[in-house]
């Protein structure tokens, strides 16, 4: 179950990016989507998992796009691992905290990545206005997908079906 | 996020496996990028390598498909564009076709205008043209309504032409429209003269034709004679043709019934000549 979660998010995550990304659409790829499939995954609270899916789909991310392989999967591993921490420590539900949780991951992930790209490579470190309105889209697609997730949609086309029958 | 299945237990702090799940990934990642910092020069890495040569179906499927929903976007707004621009120019077909067909009828009246301005010179004293708006047919009468009155100088008892011959004469002439009988209406009667020869006597409408009356029946008419006005009878000067003997017949006294088929096309008057009021105008016969 675990590796289906890990498998069809990661997949699909670098599906969404790779679209937005070729898309002109404007904002939208500024999200991040493997972020989103790491917060998904560590929600399964299985720390070793999260770890392992954060680790991989940072990876995924660094080969398709990052020009330092093993950032990207150096801190999603660290975020899954955290995210899983949060999620089984305190109370990660409702589409505000995930939209606030993954928001801050998004900052997170972004210094992370930064200073692992100035240790290594000497890039200079950069927080621009594109990053915040990354962390604030990743954070309101999260919550959005949170509540989509977590809507009972079965229980309503119940209630809409007997509704009809009256 | 907990579960709400009480069977599963999970456990709400990281053991030492998981512990040591993460400093070996994060290890891993930090061995990896620092063989990447030493290799920098020396192209891309196997691990590279194979995830660009897994990743590039998916990417090119992506890029394709992003690209189909970019043209699926674009041509819905080309659609919706396409249809604001299909109703602004159906608007402006119709604009262009009612100016057409003003335009049409404009010059169409120019063209009637230059017909009876042509013949001016024939007809004595034209002063202007004028439209027939409606034509009253009831009974033997013939009455008709022109779009022009005593403000454009239309004067009671002008008579009416066209390049063909005698339309009538105006009988009551308002600020802007101006009533006039046709040479048809029974209530008309006309000065005439057979042109051939001369003879004079009455047009007199029949509702349809003119019958001319007080002719001899020894005159010498036939059919296909000419009638024309005589200018005896102080609205209608000399020489207008009225029209054409279609038919005599011997009346009931000493007079000739003949026949006179209108030589104006009173069915379809468009504009008609408005001619000066003839000098020696008194009451009507």
């Amino acid at each position: 179950m675990k590796t289906t979660r890990f498998l069809v998010s990661t997949f699909l995550a670098a599906l969404a990016t790779l679209f937005f990304e070729s898309s002109r659409i404007p904002l939208l790829p500024r999200v991040d989507w493997f972020l989103i499939a790491v917060a998904f995954q560590s929600t399964s609270g299985d720390f070793s998992a999260s770890t392992l899916g954060g680790a991989a789909a940072g990876l995924a991310e660094d080969i398709l796009l990052h020009p330092v392989r093993g950032a990207n999967a150096f801190s999603k591993a660290l975020l899954g691992f955290l995210l899983t921490l949060v999620s089984v420590r305190l109370v990660f539900a409702g589409a505000i905290v995930v939209a606030v949780a993954l928001g801050v991951s998004t900052v997170l992930d972004v210094v992370i990545v930064n200073l692992l790209g100035k240790l290594i490579l000497k890039t200079p470190f950069f927080f621009g206005f594109e990053d915040t309105a990354g962390a604030v889209l990743t954070g309101a697609v999260g919550g959005l997908l949170y509540l989509g997730w977590r809507f009972p949609w079965k229980e309503e086309w119940r209630r809409r079906q007997r509704r009809r029958l009256r | 996020m907990r579960t709400t299945d009480p069977r599963i237990v999970l456990p709400t702090a990281p053991g030492g496996r998981a512990k040591l799940v993460l400093a070996g990934t994060l290890g891993g990642c930090l061995l990896l990028m620092s063989a990447q910092a030493r290799r920098t020069a020396m192209g891309p890495s196997l691990l590279e390598s194979i995830g660009l040569w897994l990743a590039s179906p998916v990417v090119r499927g992506t890029h394709a498909a992003s690209g189909a929903g970019r043209e699926l976007a674009g041509g819905v707004a080309s659609y919706f564009a396409a249809r604001a621009e299909n109703g602004a120019l159906h608007g402006k077909v119709d604009r262009l076709e009612r100016e057409l067909m003003t335009l049409r009828a404009q010059a169409e009246q120019v063209d009637r205008y230059r017909e009876l301005l042509r013949c001016r010179a024939e007809l004595p004293g034209a002063r202007m043209a004028a439209p027939i708006v409606s034509v009253e047919r009831r009974g033997a009468y013939r009455r008709a309504l022109l779009d022009a009155g005593s403000a454009d100088g239309v004067r009671a008892g002008s008579p009416l032409a066209v390049p063909e011959g005698l339309v009538g004469r105006i009988v009551t002439v308002g600020g802007r429209l101006s009533k006039a009988i046709l040479v048809t209406d029974a209530d008309c009667a006309v000065g005439a003269q057979v042109r051939r020869t001369g003879e004079q006597g009455v047009a007199r409408g029949q509702g349809d034709d003119i019958l001319m009356e007080y002719l001899t029946t020894l005159s010498p008419i036939q059919k296909g004679d000419i009638i024309e006005t005589a200018g005896i009878d102080g609205f209608y000067p000399r020489g207008i043709p009225i029209g054409r003997v279609v038919e005599i017949s011997r009346g009931k006294s000493l007079f000739l019934s003949v026949r006179v088929k209108p030589a104006a096309p009173l069915s379809r008057l468009g504009d008609v000549l408005i001619l000066e009021p003839s000098p020696a105008q008194g009451s009507p016969p």
